[in-house]
């Protein structure tokens, strides 16, 4: 590999380029699907290629292909070279990489179980052993298990010197019901929404304790058939679970990427109501939210060594004490946020795709309540739980979103269950609100394994941690 | 390299599957994809991201006894793929036979002269996209606006074959300009076109457009949220046919009880005013002439007057229902059932202009930002409008308005219809896929939140 690598930078620097690298990336992918007592996907899926990036005259220029062989790979690299150059044709600065350090070195996710190894008799008995579980009541029409494994073998190589090899490991799985009663119809999912992932190996399956969700799962997708809307008006609204995770994900982590602010996804995802001038300043939320940004926490999706700019992974804080501090960065737009180093946030999605700004795993620490007293403690509020629909705007400012089940509480007790629950709000004003964060014991990461971004689209990985948290006289319900 | 040429490249892929796959299994099925795909991306009134990328892949599943297994690889040689088929044929040995599973066509009758690739597509290069963005960034900068979008072509191939001796080939091309044009507030226009054919794009015209749009939307006025009637341009339209073509006509949820339309068919289910119909024979966007089981795809109604007619088929629900395969269905084992990919809301008689000019006290929108569904049971929907909404008065654009949450339920939409217009556009949409669209005037559809952007 590091022979081919070698090959690609040298022919970029030949033709020109003031720098280049190259990434050879290896997916590895099993998917194992059971709906309704039959399997109904197994996937497997490998894929081998690279990528060459470039600046030339100031400018970027990136092609990949997957044919791997000496000649395939300089017509490449001539390729990428001549897009550098005709980028140059309209580029108003050149880019400016912040200066880092070249890393010969490996780092690879640990784990215990090889996945790949597990034999299909245990993962599919497993799954079967769910999907009957879940389907032992006739109101139940639909139900599906899954699991997913993912090995990520990559070579980095640069014109700096940088030799970098990562093996990154993510497992994960979870089920979802659907019920109806012919009139309506009503879902649940275990753990989370689209399944819980992390860094690991099969053991991971087993931490998930998915036959012991099932029942519980499968009762409360009846129960909500015949429980009443959520009522619409202020509450007070405590968040748990992926949830939070999703609130962070979408109200903090794409807020702060460096390119969103800069202007350079306005056309697609957007822009941020966070702009430079905020940092060090700008009240984010109340005193007690900390957000950090951790690649280097162990088993997150967004855990890794180097990035694909090869720089080393180190934590930061994006909100400290309420305040907005960092920006999500990296080697090019360093110096926009007046920093002479990367954040080591630049990522790709396999070997097809440039590395863009991309939130590692991104997490709200744990404040001092228990669970219990948080709800003892709030007379009229609500309690949210599992993503069903998230939509925000192209300033990552107004939000609305839509989980599966909610539980109402009067006077520091839960009353009943009640469906369609949806909230909404400002930003700012919303993590403003937010009085009450559960203690570590309650923390856990949450894995988001298809974060979509850019243009051509590409996925992303990252895990939030969070415990439960309460958000003073939020708008909830469909007014 | 000529069509032939690039044929012949993927067929023998095909060969070397379909031979060494019979030495593990009898029946081999395979789908080569290829893409080749350029996009030069700017920002910030210059070019930012420029990437090219070419990839071939196969999707292969080796049946014996009703049970199947499959791969999907990236490299042909055969000691690769001896390897992968070795492995991938144990997870036979712990399933029971699929009393569902489909019999696949062993032949193919489909239309193969669909004008779907161009040569001027395939060739566009990077210079000639840089010269594009070039052209638009220059202009942004003399009169102190901010321009960023992407200007992308690509060519891709669908080949499906069978060891029975079916066998499926179908080429495409798109080219795509997006830009957005906005000034230090972030007051903004956008203007959108997908096209399997280059030289639809006007560059110059969409370019000045895009730049009207944006001095027209400065400085938007508050208003107060609430129910208005809206003009939805065939762009925010494109939104909501996304979301019925997965959850309202799927023919899965229909039957299993999830859809809102289930038991609805011969009902009036929207205004006589809309009727739907699937054509992958359009000649705005044509799409792939067969599915992905190898059954020509046929035009469907699925909405005529506003009464659902139709739904389409693949193997396995035709057989359970009995019903004919429409050539909607997806690669065995799909858990989401056939699906519509090429809906089209048919146009009505009256000119954009002339419901523009005959209306009084409503809101024209462009687009929607990011928008999901909240409720399945209603198919509500939420979602944020974008770069220019504007207040119509006496027939007349008076002033934009700042951007709107909208929260509302498609049915009710797609009941208070007032008018449609008869120009029609393709819309791609935000999470990939599009539809052709006219634009929709309607009655009674809620705005919930503000925003301050
Ligand atoms: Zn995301």
């Amino acid at each position: 590999m590091k022979n081919l690598a070698e090959i690609a930078v040298n022919k970029c620097k030949i033709l020109g380029a003031e720098y280049a690298d190259i990434r050879i990336v290896e997916m590895k992918d099993e998917e194992l699907r059971v709906k309704n007592g039959k399997i109904s996907d197994v996937t497997n899926a490998v894929s081998l290629g690279y990528g060459i990036r470039v600046i030339v005259d100031g400018a970027w220029g990136f092609a990949a292909s997957s044919v791997m062989n000496t000649k395939d790979i300089e017509k490449t690299a001539e390729l990428a070279v001549r897009i550098g150059k005709a980028s140059s044709m309209k580029i108003n600065k050149k880019v400016k990489l912040s200066k880092e350090k070249p890393y010969i070195d490996r780092w690879n996710s640990p784990y215990m179980i090889d996945p790949f190894k597990v034999g299909m008799d245990e993962k599919l008995g497993l799954l079967f052993e769910i999907d009957e579980i879940l389907r032992k009541d006739k109101k139940i029409k639909n139900a599906e298990s899954y699991m997913w494994f993912n090995r990520e073998h990559q070579w980095f190589l640069s014109s700096e010197g940088s030799f970098i090899e990562q093996e990154l490991l993510r497992s994960g799985g979870g089920f979802s019901v659907t019920s109806s009663d012919g009139n309506t119809f009503q879902k649940r999912s275990y753990p989370a929404s689209f399944g819980q992932y992390v860094q690991g190996g099969y053991e991971v399956i087993y931490g998930l304790k998915l036959i012991e969700g099932a029942e519980k799962t499968r009762e409360e997708a009846i129960e909500l058939l015949t429980a009443e809307n959520c009522p619409s008006g202020k509450k007070d609204l405590i968040i748990v679970g992926e949830q939070l995770a999703l609130q962070i994900h979408e109200s903090v982590g794409h807020a702060t990427e460096l390119d969103r602010v800069l202007g350079l996804e306005a056309n697609y995802a957007g822009r941020s109501f966070v702009n430079i001038e905020k940092k060090g300043n700008f009240k984010y939320g109340s005193d007690i939210v900390n957000i950090v940004a951790d690649p280097t926490a162990p088993t997150g999706l967004g855990t890794y060594g180097y990035d694909d700019d090869g720089v080393r992974a180190h934590r930061f804080h994006v909100i400290k004490n309420g305040i907005f501090e960092n920006f999500l960065g990296n080697r090019e737009f360093a110096h926009e946020q007046i920093e002479n180093f990367s954040r080591a946030c630049n990522r790709a999605e396999g070997w097809i795709n440039i590395p863009i700004v991309r939130m590692p795993n991104l997490s709200l620490m744990p404040g001092s309540y228990k669970y219990e007293d948080l709800i003892k403690d709030t007379e009229d509020g609500i309690i949210v739980s599992t993503v069903k629909s998230w939509s925000i705007d192209q300033y990552r400012y107004n939000f609305q979103f839509g989980m599966e089940i909610a539980w109402l509480i009067e006077n520091g007790k839960i009353t009943k269950t009640v469906k369609n629950p949806t909230y909404q709000g400002i930003t700012p004003e919303f993590w403003g609100s937010c009085d009450a964060i559960c203690n570590e014991d309650y923390w856990k990461f949450w894995g988001v394994p298809n974060c979509g971004k850019g243009q051509p689209g590409q996925r992303a990985e990252m895990s939030h941690g969070c415990a439960p948290a309460r958000f003073r006289k939020i708008e909830v319900g469909i007014v | 390299m000529s069509e032939i040429l690039r044929e012949k490249k993927i067929k023998d892929i095909i060969d070397i599957i379909l031979k060494t796959g019979k030495e593990f299994a009898p029946f081999v099925f395979v789908t080569v994809f290829s893409i080749k795909d350029a996009l030069t991306r700017f920002g910030d009134n210059e070019i930012t991201q420029n990437v090219y990328r070419e990839h071939v892949t196969a999707d292969i599943r080796l049946s014996k006894d009703k049970k199947s297994t499959s791969v999907s690889i990236d490299r042909f040689d055969v000691d690769y793929l001896k390897e992968s088929f070795k492995k991938a044929i144990e997870i036979l040995k712990f399933q029971k036979p699929d009393e569902d599973y489909p019999e696949l066509p062993k032949s193919i009758d489909y239309i193969k002269e669909l004008p779907s690739w161009c040569k001027s597509t395939s060739e566009l290069t990077p210079e000639k996209r840089a010269e594009v963005i070039k052209n638009l960034a220059e202009k942004c900068q003399e009169k102190s606006l901010i321009s960023s979008g992407i200007v992308s072509n690509n060519e891709g191939i669908i080949a499906i074959a069978s060891s029975d001796g079916l066998y499926a080939f179908h080429e495409s091309s798109k080219a795509k300009y997006s830009a957005t044009v906005m000034d230090d507030n972030g007051d903004s226009g956008w203007v959108e076109y997908a096209t399997n054919d280059v030289d639809n794009i006007d560059f110059d015209k969409a370019t000045s457009l895009v730049i009207n749009k944006a001095i027209l939307n400065k400085s938007p006025k508050d208003m107060e949220i609430g129910e208005y009637t809206v003009i939805l341009e065939p762009q925010a339209v494109s939104d909501i046919l996304l979301f019925l073509s997965y959850i309202g006509f799927s023919t899965m949820k229909y039957y299993e009880g999830d859809s809102p339309f289930s038991g609805k068919l011969e009902q009036k289910i929207f205004s006589d005013k809309i009727s739907i119909i699937d054509n992958a024979y359009n000649q705005i966007n044509p799409g792939m002439p067969f599915d992905m089981e190898g059954n020509k795809k046929k035009q469907l109604e699925i909405v005529k007057d506003g009464v659902f007619k139709e739904l389409p088929y693949d193997i396995k629900l035709s057989k359970k229902y009995n019903k004919v395969p429409t050539g909607h269905g997806f690669a065995y084992p799909n858990s989401n059932g056939p699906l519509c990919t090429n809906l089209q809301i048919l146009p009505g008689k009256r000119k954009m202009d002339d419901i523009i000019n005959s209306s009084d006290k409503c809101l024209l929108v462009t687009h929607f930002h990011y928008t999901n569904i909240i409720n399945p049971n209603d198919l509500t929907f939420t979602g944020m409008t974008r770069d220019g909404i504007f207040w119509i008065e006496n027939g007349d654009i008076s002033y934009p308005v700042k951007n709107f949450r909208f929260t509302e339920s498609i049915i009710k939409a797609l009941n208070n219809i007032v008018e449609v217009s008869a120009e029609q556009e393709f819309a791609s949409g935000f999470f990939g896929g599009g539809f052709i669209c006219p634009a929709l005037k309607i009655d009674n559809f809620r705005f919930s939140s503000k925003t301050d952007y």
